[in-house]
């Protein structure tokens, strides 16, 4: 098999998403773990477009853009499938996985304002989460059915980085239950093992977020 | 076996015009419903689309035997895996497959946004949108580089995503006053190859009602 090379940066959830599919599927491969505020020149190489994480690297050609490395990963090693077989069902696991890419910026506003601007995120919000619920999920126990799927994994950072966003925030967004279905979906999400051995580590992830959150409320007032 | 094949769409949505192209190049039959627009500018959403689309509210929807697919570009990677037997979108290779999503990712991330930046605004204001405008589509003809489509030689999935933006191109143009085909002369070249394929010039937008349509935003919101 040729090598696989994920480059990516702790804690971003758009790494953590090709860390999970790999995983999952059982693919080995060598992490690169890059500086966001200095980024090497092979990663500038592979994804010259966008100079961003995660790149995947199978056999030294670059992809870059996480969905887009997960159908690659998808097609290429078909082995434990993140997605159905049936054509209909394979364009909704795309919608909610689409939902979830849409939809990050809100979340983001969430987390990088206050004031008024961060009430109108707040009211979005909960808008998505209720519409993940009671549309999104519905009675599964996965958006993927039985087992974890694309969309799983496209919304998987909201069953870990959520509650770190809250606290350094010092706001809570999600309550129990408010959206039991959701709340049931993360618990299952995290016990599932390619998962759970694969999340960064709590503090120093609160650390990060604390001085992102900073920096980013100080960049807003000036 | 007769399927029915519905799409909810506006003839100046580039978005819909993505179907529309897509389901030309297959050959599929299908009955077309154009969602109303109210002054010209506001969509009047039916209580087809509410239903078919309760998340977005938007067209196109595609509905295939009742079911509805949403989001242009997912409707048209269906239509590409349902109807597989002609005229392939999407590359079978791994890579350039991946390669064929990345760019119509980059359209959809970075064209139509641009394009409002410059007749959302006026003046001075203008110039920021303007710029990267051109240079996203410079970036676009460097993956084009000496073929005839994005797709090699016939329309890909990265075709079907960006012609039907060129005709929004005369309202970015007329709206930001400067000329799009002198600073990427290949990409025009490319629109006009396009448009002599048989699937095409009936599923794209006219550019005229595009315009007016742009008109009559900037009018309703100030700009002008």
């Amino acid at each position: 098999m040729e090598e696989v090379k994920l480059f990516g940066a702790t804690p971003s959830p758009f790494s953590y998403r090709v860390i999970w599919a790999l995983k999952l599927k059982g693919i080995p491969y060598e992490y690169v773990e890059e500086d966001l505020s200095n980024k090497s020149a092979l990663l500038l190489q592979y994804n010259p477009v966008h100079k961003k994480i995660p790149v995947l690297v199978h056999g030294g050609k670059p992809i870059a853009e996480s969905i887009i490395i997960l159908e690659y990963i998808e097609q290429t090693w078909p082995q434990n499938p993140l997605l159905p077989k049936e054509a209909y069902e394979r364009a909704q696991a795309r919608f909610w996985t689409k939902f979830a890419e849409d939809k990050s910026l809100t979340f983001y506003a969430f987390f990088r304002s206050d004031g008024e601007e961060h009430e109108k995120a707040i009211k979005d919000a909960l808008e998505v989460l209720r519409i993940l619920e009671e549309q999104g999920l519905g009675e599964k126990k996965f958006f993927g059915g039985d087992t974890v799927g694309l969309a799983d994994i496209a919304w998987g950072w909201m069953a870990y980085w959520l509650g770190v966003m809250e606290e350094v925030v010092g706001k809570k967004l999600f309550e129990a239950h408010a959206f039991p279905r959701l709340h049931e979906w993360m618990e299952n999400f995290k016990k599932v093992p390619a998962i759970k051995e694969n999340l960064p580590e709590r503090n120093g992830m609160l650390a990060h977020f604390k001085r992102q959150r900073e920096i980013l409320i100080a960049s807003s007032i000036s | 076996m007769a399927e029915a094949v519905v799409l909810l769409d506006l003839s100046i949505s580039p978005f819909g015009s993505r179907v529309r192209i897509a389901l030309a190049e297959k050959g599929i039959e299908y009955e077309y419903k154009e969602e109303e627009l109210k002054d010209k500018s506001i969509l009047n959403k039916s209580s087809l689309l509410l239903q078919m689309n309760p998340v977005h509210k938007k067209i196109p929807v595609l509905i295939h035997n009742g079911k509805p697919i949403c989001e242009s570009l997912i409707i048209v990677q269906y239509i590409d895996e349902v109807w597989n037997d002609k005229s392939p979108l999407l590359p079978s290779d791994p890579y350039e497959r991946a390669q064929a999503m990345f760019w119509a990712d980059f359209v959809d991330k970075k064209i139509f946004d641009c394009g409002k930046k410059i007749w959302m605004n006026k003046g001075e204001e203008q110039e920021p949108g303007k710029k990267e405008l051109i240079e996203c589509l410079k970036l676009l003809e460097g993956e084009l580089g000496e073929k005839p489509y994005f797709g090699g030689d016939n329309l890909g999935f990265v075709d079907v995503a960006l012609l039907p933006l060129h005709s929004w191109f005369y309202a970015y143009e007329t709206c930001g006053n400067f000329s799009i085909e002198a600073e990427c002369p290949k990409l025009v070249a490319w629109a006009k190859r396009c448009m002599e394929k048989e699937s095409v010039p009936n599923s794209l937008p006219n550019q005229n009602l595009v315009y007016d349509y742009v008109l009559q935003v900037r009018k309703r919101t100030g700009v002008e």
